[in-house]
């Protein structure tokens, strides 16, 4: 007797994004950005202790920053792939094909959820230590005869910082999604998942002091830095929290998506 | 079984749907008529939980939609045949359908079998054309071998041999026992396919039945062309019948033609021509929904 269950609907979103160009295109898009990124701004740190005028001292140089620089540039493929994984369905329709076929709407968000979680999240992760690897590997060891401090995993916090840009990206990509069900739009979604992280920084400068110090602590982005920096920014969460309020970003976005999803005709 | 009770969908303060109740019986096609925008693709997207009604409900086999275990095992449904990923060719596009619900991933090369598509299965549906789409609908719909069907404007872009499959096709669906509700603005369509009729305009129930129950509603004319009209004309004016002058001859509504080729010869009228004139169900159906259009067009005359 077929039944429709979280593992049955998982398994057909999981068939979904496998079969369609955009999404796949998506996650190369974000693992090319992730490792690439970091090793060009790895690389070119030899240009830059190369160049006399523009020297800088050991302590300046984060070796882990520069490697995972790609996880800034990657997080905008994750929100249009979470967005687009939701939105395309609005506009091609078929989101009545699919919630004809799974009307427990629940199960539909959580399964468009577990498949971008998984999926994203392996493919940031994978990213994110590839990028460390080759963007350490090239970096240059020494600068102005001083030696360099080149970051290695089983530096202090270093393999937090790696694991945590990957979570970045996934919970961002968690966040596209919410997003998504809310504005049923992809150009509507993307513009306000990249307001989040460009505008909102800007409007804070704006604010009084003590308002854009508790703005700015709680940005997405900042959570971001604070979740990868290997000792903690000044007005900034430590990594740990700063990722669980991420997490919270993520999970409110989706609630409010599934709540508008149950109440609204498609 | 579907079953409709004072269902009511209001957008904004426009109601779309108002107070409709209906069933949907096993067993026949029923055939869910009215012009474009009189409620019919609304009353079918609440039927299956798509849009929710302002008040009634409708249900199937008893239950609400959203309460199924498996939907698609239970009801089939074609909407929108466009409705799909267009990068996603036929058969990934059905195999993840039958993924989310459990249904066994070989019936996917059956359907698209039964439906005649499976040299183009491993194609982009984005590239089908509409009918090609509308036969991926329909295998869509029969994926989970369901007892209730719904076809919204099936026939919209088939050729004339897919046409005629898809007549027999749910004529032997509703043959096997199943509940068949197909939606059409062309009664001359519906009148081969369905065994009764679920007539609305402006959202709301006109008249339901049989194809026999709604030929009452039928008005058949004959035509008639003699050598005196006028005397004829009077004569069957004075029997209540209902005279019209066209051209050299008139339309009688009233009498067949046997009951005016014998009173002509009564009174020794020569007749040249006596012929009923083809009225059709499609005509009963334009004349109970006219005025029900909320959009018509006008031809100018020259």
């Amino acid at each position: 007797m077929s039944r429709t269950t979280l593992a049955t609907v998982t398994r057909a979103e999981f068939a979904k994004f496998r079969t369609a160009r955009s999404y796949v295109i998506g996650l190369i898009v974000l693992v090319v950005l992730f490792i690439g990124m970091g090793i060009l701004i790895s690389g070119l740190q030899n240009v830059r202790v190369s160049d006399h005028h523009g020297g800088f001292t050991a302590s300046e140089f984060d070796s882990t920053a520069f490697a995972l620089i790609g996880y800034f540039f990657a997080q905008f493929a994750g929100g249009v792939i979470g967005a687009l994984f939701v939105t395309s369905e609005f506009a091609t329709g078929s989101i009545r094909t699919t919630l004809a076929a799974v009307p427990r709407r629940g199960l539909f968000v959580l399964a468009k959820a577990i498949v971008v979680t998984v999926v994203v999240g392996l493919a940031s992760e994978i990213a994110a230590f590839v990028a460390f690897f080759a963007g350490t590997a090239i970096q240059p060891r020494s600068a102005f005869g001083a030696t360099l401090p080149i970051a290695s995993l089983s530096g202090h916090g270093v393999l937090r910082a790696v694991l945590m840009s990957g979570l970045y990206v996934t919970l961002l990509t968690l966040l596209g999604v919410g997003l998504g069900l809310i504005v049923r739009h992809t150009a509507g979604t993307i513009s306000i998942f990249v307001g989040l992280i460009f505008i909102v920084p800007l409007i804070s400068l704006a604010l009084p002091t003590g308002w854009q110090q508790g703005l700015d602590k709680v940005l997405p982005s900042n959570l971001g830095q604070s979740m990868i920096a290997i000792s903690q920014p000044a007005n900034s969460f430590s990594a740990g929290p700063a990722a669980l309020l991420l997490g919270a970003y993520a999970v409110g976005f989706l609630l409010v998506g599934y709540l508008l999803t149950n109440r609204r005709d498609v | 079984m579907i079953e409709i009770s004072h269902l009511t969908k209001k957008f904004g303060d426009v109601a779309a749907v108002h107070d409709l109740t209906f069933s949907v019986q096993p067993g026949e096609v029923t055939g869910f008529l009215g012009p474009n925008g009189s409620g019919k693709t609304t009353t079918m997207r609440m039927i299956l939980g798509l849009n929710r009604p302002t008040s009634g409900s409708a249900t199937v086999n008893g239950k609400n939609y959203r309460e199924l275990a498996a939907p698609l095992t239970e009801v089939g449904a074609l909407l929108d045949a466009k409705a799909l990923h267009p990068g996603r060719t036929a058969r990934h596009h059905l195999r993840a359908l039958a993924l989310s619900n459990g249904i066994s991933t070989s019936r996917v090369d059956e359907v698209l079998n039964i439906v005649g598509l499976s040299s183009v299965a491993d194609k982009r549906a984005g590239d089908f054309s509409l009918g090609m789409s509308q036969r991926l609908g329909i295998a869509a719909a029969i994926l989970g071998d369901p007892g209730i069907l719904m076809f919204d404007e099936p026939v919209n872009g088939l050729d004339p041999e897919g046409i005629r499959w898809v007549r027999e096709f749910f004529r032997f669906l509703a043959s096997e026992g199943r509940t068949v509700l197909v939606s059409s603005h062309l009664m001359s369509e519906m009148q081969l396919t369905a065994d009764r009729f679920i007539i609305i305009g402006r959202g709301r129930l006109i008249t339901q039945g049989t194809q026999d129950e709604l030929s009452v509603h039928v008005k058949s004319t004959v035509r008639v062309v003699t050598g005196d009209n006028n005397s004829l004309a009077s004569l069957m004016t004075q029997r209540g019948w209902a005279i019209e002058h066209e051209g050299d001859g008139l339309h009688v509504t009233g009498g067949s033609a046997r009951d005016i080729g014998a009173l002509a010869f009564d009174h020794q009228i020569a007749v040249y021509e006596l012929s009923p004139l083809n009225a059709s169900l499609e005509e009963a159906f334009m004349e109970l929904t006219a005025g029900e259009a909320q959009y018509t067009g006008k031809v100018q005359e020259a």
